[in-house]
């Protein structure tokens, strides 16, 4: 069975990931972490379009989880762990709340998109004036010694590169389980055509609002490790449109929709970002790039890495083990 | 909070001046999308090119603003159209998230070239009428203001006359309404495409001249009028240029009367929410022309 031997590659790549911090130096972990944690994000993110349009919005659930763990740790001192698991709960019942209403009046296409980036912003601009989210300031944490239940590590990242590995394998483990599963068929005949897909008796509604509500409790999960490893977050970095832009785009560079395109969106992309903002020592040069990466994979590469090679060669299919969709008629509900 | 007449008459004002510029800026952006049916995220980043086109001119050869429009005017006419030619017309016709894409990555190239190149400090452009004070009615009206906002409704009029009137603009709303059907009446629609971006583009022109006689210049003047001329667009009905330039003047006042009423912070927030409700409830804008989307 192909499971086997795409578990093995999982497998192998995410011990790889775990060995390096015992070999590299500070900065490569540091990378790394910021690897493992778009890549997760950008796992996440493709959840919600297994089923639905693009979103740009995504910062809004971001930082509802980072604020949710900061404010929980910093103003009551309940542990990062608990916030996080309130977050989760927030950011999905948030979604649930804002998606029920557009899905229902079938707002799609742009109006769904500028839709999503209106919702970021309003969060933005409520957590700018707001007096409990620390205004434009933001939360800051003080500082402790090592701890796991503090979620803190000061002394050498390498904790926060094996928590990273456990989100990812619970993200990529997410996304596989949707994409083998009827779950997923259902999503992707929502999403590819709409009216078929409920002729056939598929609730498209409910299977929308499903893929959002996951992707929604994903992305606030990587906003409350984004909090605990920066320790400081505010309105313009945890929720501005960049955020959701950087979410989105390892799995744009890598494949929307497939499992694999995020990881290697991220692991490709990041590392590169990072090479150019030590070499250029710009603080922007590497935003050009990010900008010249989208027009070159729209241009090139509008299916990503993972969807270009896969289309063109049947190696590329077989490597990414990707096997023609079912037709939706298969799909009963 | 306490409203009287004429503080209520001072902000309806600085409301509709403000809401002038918003007005210029969806105009163009709406009429890409009318045409081309694609929304462009690097509007705004048109807009902050033009401002510093605006300030170089101005800085190196000494020219005012408004003396200086018509070459920035067609210098942005060009950019727009050279754009659509090299890049844009690549996406026409594909799905909404590769065109989105395309004009994101755009956005995120401009703004940060222009950082790398210009740093991102303000920049100011002093005119010579900048501090002039008109006394109406015991209200002080900033003359630069006052100015734009007469240059924007005399542009907005132009605009409305040449798409009204002339065979290109006759063939813009054409082509906008059924390509096809324009293609079979002998209208040239890729150039079409081309010069609506182009014109689009160029409204960018307008605004940030009118924008540079009393607002500092920085790579962020794009983004920060972004969002709110996404708001104003979707008000008017996409593609609707005249429900874009009501809207404009609309979501201007609304922004100026939350500032004053609520908290300067929240000026943001309501016109954000009134664009939620008016997508849930009358998704083709506030003047009803039936959109097919």
């Amino acid at each position: 069975m192909k499971l086997g031997t795409s578990a093995l590659v999982y497998l192998l790549f995410f011990s790889t990931i775990c060995v390096i911090p015992f070999i590299a130096s500070s900065v490569v972990i540091d990378i790394l972490i910021f690897c493992i944690l778009y890549a997760f994000l950008s796992t996440a993110w493709t959840i919600a379009v297994y089923a639905g349009p693009y979103s740009i919005g995504h910062a809004a659930y971001f930082g509802l989880g980072a604020y949710s763990t900061a404010l929980l740790y910093t103003r009551l001192g309940i542990s990062p762990w608990i916030g996080i698991l309130v977050g989760i709960a927030i950011s999905s019942s948030f979604a649930l709340a804002i998606s029920y209403p557009v899905f229902r009046y079938g707002i799609k296409g742009y109006y769904y998109t500028l839709t999503t980036l209106a919702v970021a912003e309003i969060m933005r601009t409520i957590f700018l004036s707001w007096d409990i989210t620390g205004r434009a300031v933001g939360v800051w944490y003080p500082i402790v010694p090592d701890s796991l239940w503090h979620f803190q590590f000061h002394t050498s990242h390498a904790p926060y590169v094996f928590i990273g590995v456990a989100i990812l394998i619970l993200g990529v483990f997410t996304a596989n389980a949707i994409k083998k599963t009827r779950l997923g068929l259902a999503f992707s005949a929502t999403r590819d055509d709409e009216d078929t897909a409920q002729s056939v008796g598929i609730n498209t509604l409910r299977h929308k609002l499903t893929a959002v509500a996951i992707s929604a409790a994903l992305t606030s999960i990587g906003g409350a490790f984004f909090a605990q490893y920066t320790l400081f977050i505010e309105p313009d970095t945890s929720m501005a449109m960049f955020v959701s832009v950087d979410i989105l785009l390892p799995a744009v560079v890598g494949g929307v929709g497939t499992v694999l395109g995020p990881l290697i969106g991220s692991f490709l992309l990041t590392p590169l970002i990072w090479i150019l903002r030590i070499a250029f020592g710009s603080e922007v040069l590497h935003l050009v790039i990010r900008g010249a990466v989208i027009i070159i994979v729209v241009l090139f590469a509008p299916e990503g890495i993972v969807g270009t090679l896969s289309k063109h060669s049947s190696a590329g299919r077989k490597i990414f083990s990707i096997t023609p969709s079912k037709p939706s008629s298969h799909v009963r509900h | 909070m306490h409203l009287d007449l004429p503080i209520f008459l001072n902000l309806l004002m600085i409301g509709l001046f403000q809401g002038a510029i918003y007005s210029l800026i969806s105009m163009g952006l709406t009429l890409i999308f009318g045409t081309v049916k694609i929304v462009n995220f690097a509007h705004g980043d048109f807009l902050m090119l033009s401002g510093y086109f605006v300030f170089w001119i101005w800085a190196i050869l000494g020219l005012d603003p408004l003396i200086s429009l018509p070459i920035v005017f067609s210098a942005l006419f060009c950019l727009g159209y050279v754009t659509e030619r090299v890049l844009i017309k690549r996406v026409i016709g594909r799905p909404t998230h590769i065109q989105m894409l395309m004009t994101l990555g755009l956005s995120l190239v401009i703004q940060n070239l222009v950082i790398v190149f210009w740093k991102a400090d303000p920049r100011y452009v002093h005119t010579v009428y900048a501090d002039l004070r008109l006394e109406l009615g015991g209200v002080a009206i900033p003359f630069p203001r006052l100015l734009s906002f007469f240059v924007a409704m005399l542009f907005a009029l132009t605009l409305h006359l040449f798409l009204l009137k002339t065979t290109y603009g006759t063939a813009i709303r054409g082509t906008g309404q059924d390509p096809e059907a324009a293609h079979l009446m002998g209208i040239n629609v890729n150039k079409i495409y081309a010069l609506s971006f182009g014109l689009g583009i160029s409204c960018n022109a307008v605004a940030a001249t009118l924008l540079s006689t009393y607002f500092p210049l920085s790579p962020f003047l794009g983004a920060s009028f972004m969002v709110i001329t996404f708001i104003v667009i979707v008000l008017g009905g996409l593609g609707n240029y005249m429900g874009a330039f009501i809207a404009g003047l609309i979501l201007g006042t609304i922004e100026v009367l939350t500032a004053y009423m609520l908290s300067p912070l929240l000026r943001q927030t309501i016109p954000l929410v009134i664009f939620i409700l008016v997508l849930l409830l009358k998704p083709e804008g506030l003047f009803g022309r039936k959109l097919h989307r």
